[in-house]
């Protein structure tokens, strides 16, 4: 599929899902909910490589889609004094599209997928919170943990339809844009997600970018070799993998 | 409300209920540490355990087996749990039955973290029962459910609201978990169509029963009986039917505009609450309550002859005349 045909997608299934979660009041303190392009790109990857899809997918990608929304929707609520109108109906904003993704695949059916996402949200959440923790985690389980809650629900549909083999690409990528997102804030001295609250991952910045380095080698490899994608989609996957480190490179002059 | 004379009414569920509470700890058993503390102080903390109580009551009028229904039971508190849990980030709450809050002895993310973990266990529970329509049921209460929160926030301190704006926001707010709670415990044990839907429409009457007596008592009730000061909904810029009721008494007014804009003394409070409590208010607000409990009696009269019948009945009516 050709970029124009993908960027046509990626929008209809915007308004699709801003169409599903449409509430006067929550618009207006909130604004719309989160959807993050690139997780959305990712998630519809079998559909830009000319897989068949089905109503039935469209339908739950858009609850996958929801269920991020919903999970930015509580990031957003802070971690004291969450006490203004707009914070209070932040928490609200999350509920409501966790319930929207709920009963989205509940009139479709579709009960073997909500449990098995709805399995993935508490285990999301169970990993959002070592950021919290007294207890420690090493590097390694921390980067997973990221990992975990930057493509967990969208790994678990990749599955339900038997995309298996996209889910290599899809995982890899979205941490490697994830991390490379955290260490640009980083370096800019803003607060990134998960950095500003891991000592454990500010005392190891040299080996993040380590991290990235390695994961952005294979990863490069991988799609370069790939039998399965579209030399087309290639390049747009590549040029998004890139696109973090060009800003970086110029921010840096 | 007095728990021990709530659970006297349904003492012969006993059993059946312990099973639902071990099965609580098992659903809010998580490998992250910190989640562990924080449900399991949840779960310590009690409560009525109201919903499950409907839930197993209203199997009873189907093919009942504990194995079959426990799902939908542990399903309908956790949402609960998890709504109060995201309700004191809302509320700024420090405490709740005389525990701290999980955003007081955390902060707000681990809160919102906790909720999120709850709804989502909630959700896979019920997945046990293979039954489409039981989920549109509950993922519709639960969107209800936000819909009821979101006006709250929006009709808060605004005087000019109306009397049927207040009971759609209960509805919304209470009295739909309730009804799905009954509806989901008939659906999963299979009882007839007719039965199903007297148990909703008895699960919604009484929910706005308990929800308008619960309105009141903050304003009757002592600091003590509360455990929290009496008259908070109303500091909070909550308007609750009595004081609908009585927004335009002219010795009400002003004291009533004091209030809801955070300047009121500590004595002007006490007397726009005697105020409110000598008020008429406070009765019309009763009479409304008590035609919720009748219409919800009404429908358990039309139920097949059955020992949960009186359950619901006595159920109901403690929960709409209990004193605090």
């Amino acid at each position: 599929m050709n970029e124009a045909l993908i960027k046509q997608h990626i929008k209809q299934y915007k308004e699709a899902i801003l169409h599903q979660v449409q509430q006067s009041t929550l618009l207006k303190y909130t604004g719309a909910p989160v959807i993050d392009e690139e997780r959305l790109f990712f998630t519809l990857l079998p559909l830009f490589n000319g897989e068949e899809w089905e109503e039935s997918q469209r339908k739950s990608a858009i609850a996958v889609t929801l269920i991020f929304s919903a999970l930015a929707a509580h990031d957003l609520v802070k971690e004291l004094n969450a006490t203004s109108k707009d914070q209070q109906l932040q928490v609200l904003a999350g509920d409501y599209y966790s319930g929207k993704y709920y009963h989205l695949l509940a009139i479709d059916g579709q009960l073997d997928l909500i449990q098995i996402l709805s399995e993935g949200v508490a285990t999301i959440s169970e990993h959002k919170t070592r950021f919290y923790d007294r207890q420690i985690y090493g590097f390694d389980q921390l980067i997973q943990s990221i990992q975990l809650i930057e493509s967990q629900s969208i790994e678990q549909l990749l599955e339900y339809y038997s995309f298996h083999e996209y889910i290599f690409v899809m995982k890899e990528s979205l941490l490697l844009i994830a991390l490379k997102k955290e260490l640009a804030a980083y370096e800019q001295g803003e607060q990134p997600f998960y950095i500003s609250k891991s000592s454990q991952l500010q005392a190891n910045i040299n080996i993040l970018q380590l991290e990235i380095e390695k994961i952005e080698s294979i990863l490069m490899d991988e799609i370069k070799n790939s039998e399965l994608l579209e030399e087309q989609l290639k390049s747009i996957i590549l040029e998004k993998l890139m696109k973090c480190t060009l800003e970086k490179q110029l921010r840096e002059g | 409300m007095d728990k021990m004379k709530l659970k006297l009414l349904y003492s012969d569920l006993k059993s059946d209920l312990d099973i639902i509470e071990k099965e609580l700890a098992v659903a809010v058993n998580s490998s992250s540490h910190l989640l562990n503390e924080a449900s399991l102080h949840l779960l310590l903390a009690g409560g009525k355990r109201i919903r499950p109580v409907f839930v197993l009551l209203a199997a009873k009028f189907g093919n009942y087996s504990i194995d079959s229904i426990k799902s939908v039971a542990v399903s309908v508190e956790l949402i609960h749990m998890a709504s109060l849990v995201h309700d004191d980030v809302i509320d700024d709450a420090e405490t709740r039955r005389g525990r701290e809050t999980v955003k007081a002895q955390w902060n707000n993310r681990v809160a919102m973290y906790t909720g999120d973990f709850l709804f989502a266990n909630a959700i896979e529970y019920i997945t046990d029962l293979q039954n489409t329509y039981a989920h549109e049921v509950l993922s519709h209460t639960m969107v209800e459910l936000c819909i009821g929160e979101i006006i709250q926030i929006e009709d808060k301190h605004y005087l000019e609201q109306t009397v049927r704006d207040y009971l759609r926001r209960i509805k919304r707010k209470t009295a739909i978990l309730i009804s799905a709670s009954c509806e989901l415990g008939a659906i999963a044990s299979q009882a007839d169509e007719e039965t199903v839907k007297h148990l909703k429409w008895f699960g919604y009457y009484v929910g706005m029963s308990f929800q308008i007596i619960d309105d009141i008592l903050d304003l009757t009730s002592t600091d003590e009986e509360l455990g929290k000061p009496a008259g908070s909904d109303l500091a909070q810029g909550n308007i609750t039917l009595p004081v609908l009721y009585v927004k335009n008494d002219p010795d009400i007014e002003p004291l009533l505009k004091e209030i809801l804009a955070g300047t009121i003394s500590g004595e002007n409070r006490q007397i726009l609450l005697t105020k409110i409590r000598d008020s008429d208010g406070i009765n019309r607000a009763k009479q409304i309550s008590n035609l919720y409990l009748q219409k919800a009696l009404n429908e358990v009269k039309q139920l097949p002859a059955n020992s949960a019948k009186k359950s619901l009945q006595n159920i109901a009516l403690f929960m709409s005349k209990r004193k605090f």
